[in-house]
């Protein structure tokens, strides 16, 4: 993932197209696939901004429920949840729209109240083992935090796509580069950066939870085990305090994904390949305010079909799964692109070749591998609306080259022949 | 690649003073926001919450 990471960074610094991936991708590789890749970030990004709010409306309730404020029959009232959701939708659409510095102001808040909780539960966790040994805690261990202990390939490709919808996100600082300061260089650098900082909470929290919880209760606790983990650690009110982080990280995290798909969009709408509303950027806000109506608009119709029909509430549920493979494969298509499109400097020294080539290249490739093999593993029917989803892409394509009057889908690709920065702006 | 409304710097391809079209926010953004944004995307404790439970499932 860092690498992938290291691929946007050398890619951004070349061409900071808030189209991104997308961009890059059409220029360096070729249009169709670029485009194809555009909308499997599109897609990923609508189904997540259609989950992620109906799970913000059923932790607000479960927080409601802890603190005494409501039954658990309530708590569970789907269409309840739906309306919180839309509500949650329309509160972070309200700020997206109204300017980008607004929604970075709102990401300082949530990201603040998230590692204060996440970091002080783990940091206590870890104090009150060394201190107290309470019944069933261990030792720190080394082989934790080493991959030779995972058993065989099988536990490798399901963490692998876990660990994708884990980290996947960064990339939206690039989407953000026409807006950055500095864009050539500080989105990317702020990817590489964001990769330790996530890399630090994650390892400290699985830490701590192995250390303060049993194994064997470790592994029965599923999506309740940081809520566990927080009680075990603090009692009921750090609970609360953790469905709290919890639920400001979903509301963030969807603000996250409809900012970087109404940048990719906007992208896809100026090269002339998406309608042009998406590319009318209001003028007071500095924002593509129409094109993230739209897409709010799409994800509320989301909302609207899975809480009335379970079928697609089922079809759509193994979330993790379904988003990692879309993520592995826009990842992945970015790691090689960079590999490629700088394939005739690749030689130039071999730190490069290192970071810049082959690192990306083997990143992207086993982002592919990871992909597939969940397919495979999981079976067609249980892949069915992630495949259906894709493959939806190639109609499409061939929608937008009959629409496309700009030339876009004509145009040559070209191949970096430096591996330097492109002329400072 | 000029594009019109790919930048807001009051200066576009034409040296005109104002872009003909509202373009976004350039520079807005420094290297804390941009990192804040970057970290925030990935939503840290929803994600702990949502895989972590599953990951000790999936390796063990």
């Amino acid at each position: 993932m860092l690498f992938i990471a290291v691929a946007y960074f050398y890619l951004n610094r070349r061409d900071p197209n808030c189209g991104a991936s997308y961009a890059w991708i059409s220029r360096l590789v070729g249009p169709d696939i670029g485009w194809f890749n555009g909308w499997v970030q599109l897609a990923a990004s609508v189904l997540f901004c259609v989950a992620a709010p109906l799970l913000a409306g059923s932790y607000t309730l479960q927080f409601f429920r802890s603190v005494g404020g409501i039954s658990a029959a309530t708590a569970s009232e789907l269409w309840l949840t739906a309306g919180i959701a839309a509500l949650w939708l329309a509160g972070i659409t309200f700020i997206t729209v109204y300017g980008v510095r607004w929604t970075a102001n709102a990401q300082w808040l949530f990201l603040i109240i998230q590692y204060v909780v996440v970091l002080g539960a783990s940091i206590w966790g870890i104090a009150k083992v060394a201190a107290r040994h309470p019944p069933g805690s261990t030792g720190f261990r080394w082989s934790w935090l080493s991959p030779l202990s995972i058993h065989g390939y099988h536990g490798l490709a399901a963490g692998m796509v876990l660990g994708l919808f884990l980290y996947w996100g960064w990339d939206t600082s690039v989407n953000l580069n026409e807006e950055s300061k500095g864009s050539m260089r500080t989105p990317g650098e702020a990817c590489i950066i964001s990769m330790f900082l996530l890399l630090f909470i994650f390892c400290l929290n699985i830490v701590a939870a192995q250390m303060l919880i049993p194994s064997s209760q470790l592994t029965g606790q599923g999506a309740n085990l940081l809520f566990y983990f927080s009680e075990q650690v603090g009692g009921r009110w750090l609970g609360y305090l953790m469905i709290f982080a919890v639920l400001s990280s979903t509301v963030a995290d969807t603000q996250t994904t409809l900012l970087p798909a109404s940048r990719l969009t906007l992208s896809m709408a100026r090269d002339g390949v998406f309608p042009p509303a998406f590319k009318r950027v209001q003028g007071s806000f500095q924002t593509p305010m129409i094109g993230t109506l739209i897409l709010v608009g799409l994800c509320l119709f989301g909302i609207f079909l899975r809480t009335v029909s379970p079928a697609i509430n089922t079809g759509y549920g193994n979330l993790i799964a379904d988003i990692g493979v879309l993520v592995a494969f826009y990842y992945g298509a970015t790691g090689i692109a960079c590999a490629w499109s700088y394939r005739k400097v690749m030689l130039a020294n071999a730190r490069f070749f290192l970071s810049g080539v082959l690192l990306p290249f083997l990143s992207g490739a086993f982002c592919f591998w990871v992909g597939y093999e969940v397919i495979k593993q999981s079976g067609a029917a249980a892949s069915a609306s992630v495949l259906v989803t894709m493959t939806l892409g190639v109609p499409l394509i061939f929608l937008a080259r009959y629409y496309t009057r700009s030339g876009f889908f004509h145009r040559g690709t070209i191949a970096y022949d430096s591996s330097e920065p492109s002329r400072p702006r | 690649m000029t594009t019109p409304g790919a930048s807001a710097s009051g200066t576009a391809g034409d040296g005109s003073a104002f872009p003909a079209a509202p373009g976004l926010r350039a520079g807005e953004l420094n290297l804390f926001d941009s990192t804040v944004v970057a970290v925030s995307s990935t939503g840290p404790a929803y994600s702990l919450a949502a895989t972590v439970g599953f990951l000790f499932v999936a390796v063990a």
